[in-house]
């Protein structure tokens, strides 16, 4: 199968920020693994069939934003992604805006699959075509494809830090596969695709879409494009690592006002990655790919780690004590760095991880930070790092509470069980 | 089945036949179930936990904390301490420095801002249910310490104090229902189908919901009784009955209430097997008792999963500190609500 190649030229096209969050990404960026360069679609018939060019996003992004009746609700929550100055809330509806981020991408994909489910105009698609420098009629044939994406999105998608391998419902797998399958070819790719770079069980997924392809007419064309899905899936994890250390290189840790919200390699996808090595390790075809990518992963989460690391020692955290919002975050912050640790130390080793851990522990245990009281200080560096021993500074503290009660050596008294606040009962 | 973890100071120091009772810790320790204190007058407690290497039920002195299998969290640490220096510990103690522990941001700052909300409701409902109290007494001659123990009872268990009036016991129950009643309830409902959702071991899974059952329903009937005792406030002036029973049960509330939070987890459990010993280890260190005449509990040789039916992806200790602080802050709002 061919492979969306990366070229130079879209190599180059990220920007020094890293990823950020805007209506731009949250829509396409879990598309990754089926968007490839404009230029690379038009050469290959192959490509064409099973990706979506890149130029195409930007007029679609606008087709599916244009009279967005939620669109200032998502703009708002886009804003306040960061969850650093979220609304006073009700901490008992707060699943609203646990993670604001996630929920305005579900509204997004929602709309997306909402617009394009109707017929688009063709002076729109006329618009379309002259922006993207594709043919009216290949967007027209894309366009069933994408809309099942993101009707689809549900078992696509999944939040960045679920790293709970998903079981998707045997049933509702097979419905949404058989519908990607009488849409075509393009359909059934991007679904294959989509399901296996998110964090579905494998197990489950390639065995549902192999009975799925043995009721089609032409059956074997069909399982033929499973087998290829995952070939292709370790060939695009590697490719996209490869990138992603590549970009990473390029990238300085500069102070910054807050940790970043988005990273490049999220937790889950990192777990993906891992249980499809552990699912190379079973079936031994895949065992090249696998080790390839293991090796490209290793070094892109370890990048990744010590640039984040590196970036963290450098934010300006307030001298006062920390707003809740803030604190709230940054426990949320220690722990996508204790999840970061254990999924890179299964690529590599831990020993790569335990100095940066440890810088930050020494970092948040410093005096200098006088925002943290002494319990926070602890907790923090009880979530970033699993020791066994209690630190120095709690032990100081257990010190100054009431020294424990040794019990009276055989005191016989009439056996009574009332409890003080009953004692005068007696 | 008690495995025993020697420790330098011979734990029992008296020969009292006194058979403790079971105080539930609300814990943050990434351990399968959940860890309790079994007190005894005039003698340090000990802690009970799940044992970690096989069945049954681990005892250790409060001071051995670093062989238990699993690392404490620094909450636990501090709880446990506070615990090992009372005296006499009553399940009121345990959820006093429970609120305090938390409010001082050992377990984040979500659980603190939530702790800080519950501790200052409860002076007012306090204030509140001492009049109640006396208003309801009034002109009946009872035993000196009933009073006391009412007011105490009936702040723990969370009754609301307008609900304290002669003759409102089926108010109390019914319209304002106390919320760990209600929340006992459901689970009371939901505990067969939500465990049998969970697909585990056949066997385990119908103990569990055995055990629970039954302990569910006698914490519901501790509330039916004394909501029963508003009724005809008349008949406490011949109450004269010794309170263990029902402090038996008290102690465990905050157990069960986690219990019923955790039926609430199952869908989002990253492992059915492990999620059903969870619950099975929490309600055998609920049930457990060293009574010699007790019955031997059918969750004593229920086995723990080892860790490589766990997802590999998923750190175990995180994910458990992470949603026993979640469990926290649900039985915080339920100390909020009472208020």
């Amino acid at each position: 199968m061919a492979l969306p190649a990366l070229s130079e030229a879209r190599r180059d096209q990220f920007s020094a920020e890293g990823p950020v969050a805007t209506s731009f990404t949250l829509l396409f960026r879990p598309l990754w693994p089926i968007i490839v360069p404009s230029t690379e679609w038009m050469k290959s018939s192959e490509l064409s069939v099973r990706s979506i060019p890149d130029t195409l996003l930007e007029p679609l992004r606008i087709w599916i934003m244009n009279c967005f009746p939620q669109a200032r609700l998502v703009a708002k929550l886009i804003e306040l992604g960061d969850g650093l100055h979220l609304p006073e809330r009700d901490p008992l509806d707060e699943t609203e805006w646990a993670d604001p981020l996630w929920r305005a991408s579900q509204m997004l994909w929602e709309r997306a699959a909402d617009v394009l489910s109707r017929p688009i105009p063709s002076a729109v698609l006329e618009e379309m075509s002259e922006t993207s420098g594709l043919r009216t009629a290949s967007i027209e044939a894309l366009l069933p494809a994408i809309q099942l994406v993101f009707a689809g999105a549900r078992h696509f998608f999944q939040p960045r830090k679920a790293v709970v391998p998903v079981i998707p419902d045997r049933e509702d797998l097979a419905l949404l596969l058989k519908e990607a399958a009488d849409r075509g070819v393009t359909a059934w790719c991007f679904a294959l695709t989509l399901l296996m770079t998110s964090r579905n069980e494998i197990d489950v997924v390639l065995p549902t879409a192999r009975a799925v392809a043995h009721i089609q007419p032409d059956a074997r064309m069909w399982l033929e494009l499973c087998d290829q899905a995952v070939t292709g899936v370790y060939q695009l994890f590697n490719a996209r690592c490869d990138r992603i250390s590549r970009e990473i290189a390029r990238i300085r840790p500069v102070e910054r006002s807050d940790r970043r919200v988005l990273l490049w390699l999220e937790a889950n996808e990192q777990a993906t990655i891992h249980a499809l090595i552990r699912f190379a390790g079973r079936c031994s075809i895949y065992g090249a790919a696998a080790a390839a990518l293991m090796e490209s992963v290793a070094k892109a989460a370890k990048a990744q780690f010590a640039l984040l690391v590196q970036e963290d020692l450098l934010i300006g955290w307030p001298v006062t004590t920390w707003p809740d919002s803030l604190m709230i975050s940054f426990e949320v912050g220690n722990r996508r760095f204790r999840q970061l640790v254990a999924l890179g130390g299964s690529f590599s080793r831990f020993a790569d991880y335990r100095g940066g851990i440890d810088q930050l522990v020494t970092h948040y245990m410093d005096d200098r930070i006088t925002g943290l009281s002494f319990a926070e200080k602890i907790h923090a560096c009880e979530m970033l790092q699993a020791s066994h021993k209690p630190s120095p500074m709690l032990l100081n503290y257990l010190q100054l509470l009431p020294s424990p009660v040794q019990g009276k050596i055989f005191v016989r008294k009439s056996v009574s069980l009332t409890m003080p606040w009953s004692a005068s009962a007696r | 089945m008690e495995t025993l973890i020697v420790d330098p100071i011979p734990m029992r120091q008296t020969l009292s036949l006194s058979t403790g009772i079971t105080i539930f810790l609300p814990t943050t320790s990434p351990l399968c179930g959940g860890m309790a204190l079994r007190v005894y007058p005039e003698e340090q407690p000990q802690l009970l936990v799940p044992n970690p290497f096989g069945t049954g039920v681990m005892v250790a002195g409060v001071e051995g904390q670093d062989s238990l299998g699993f690392t404490l969290t620094a909450f636990d640490r501090v709880l446990i301490r506070q615990m090992a220096s009372f005296r006499t510990l009553t399940p009121q103690d345990v959820r006093e420095r429970f609120l305090d522990t938390a409010a001082k941001g050992f377990a984040g700052r979500e659980t603190q801002k939530l702790a800080r909300i519950a501790t200052n409701g409860r002076t007012v409902r306090r204030a509140a249910i001492h009049r109640k109290v006396s208003e309801l007494l009034t002109g009946i001659h009872l035993h000196p310490g009933l009073s006391a123990y009412l007011e105490n009872i009936f702040f723990h268990l969370g009754f609301a104090p307008e609900c304290i009036r002669a003759g409102r016991g089926a108010f109390a129950l019914n319209e304002r229902t106390p919320p760990r009643l209600s929340i006992i309830r459901n689970a009371l409902r939901g505990l067969a189908p939500s465990l049998n959702s969970l697909e585990g071991n056949a066997l385990t899974t119908e103990r569990v919901i055995a055990v629970a059952t039954e302990a569910l329903r006698r914490i519901e009937a501790l509330y039916g009784a004394h909501a029963g005792l508003l009724n005809d406030p008349a008949r406490l002036a011949h109450f004269n009955v010794s309170y263990e029973g029902a402090i038996r049960e008290v102690a465990t509330l905050d157990g069960w209430v986690r219990f019923a939070l955790m039926l609430e987890e199952i869908p989002r459990a990253p492992c059915a097997v492990h999620m059903l010993a969870d619950l099975a280890s929490l309600v055998q260190i609920l049930s457990h008792s060293n009574h010699a005449s007790a019955v031997r509990s059918p969750l004593a040789n229920v086995s723990r999963p080892s860790l490589s039916s766990w997802p590999h992806e998923v750190d175990r200790g995180l994910y458990i500190e992470e949603r026993n602080e979640r469990l926290i802050h649900m039985s915080l709002l339920y100390d909020i609500k009472e208020n």
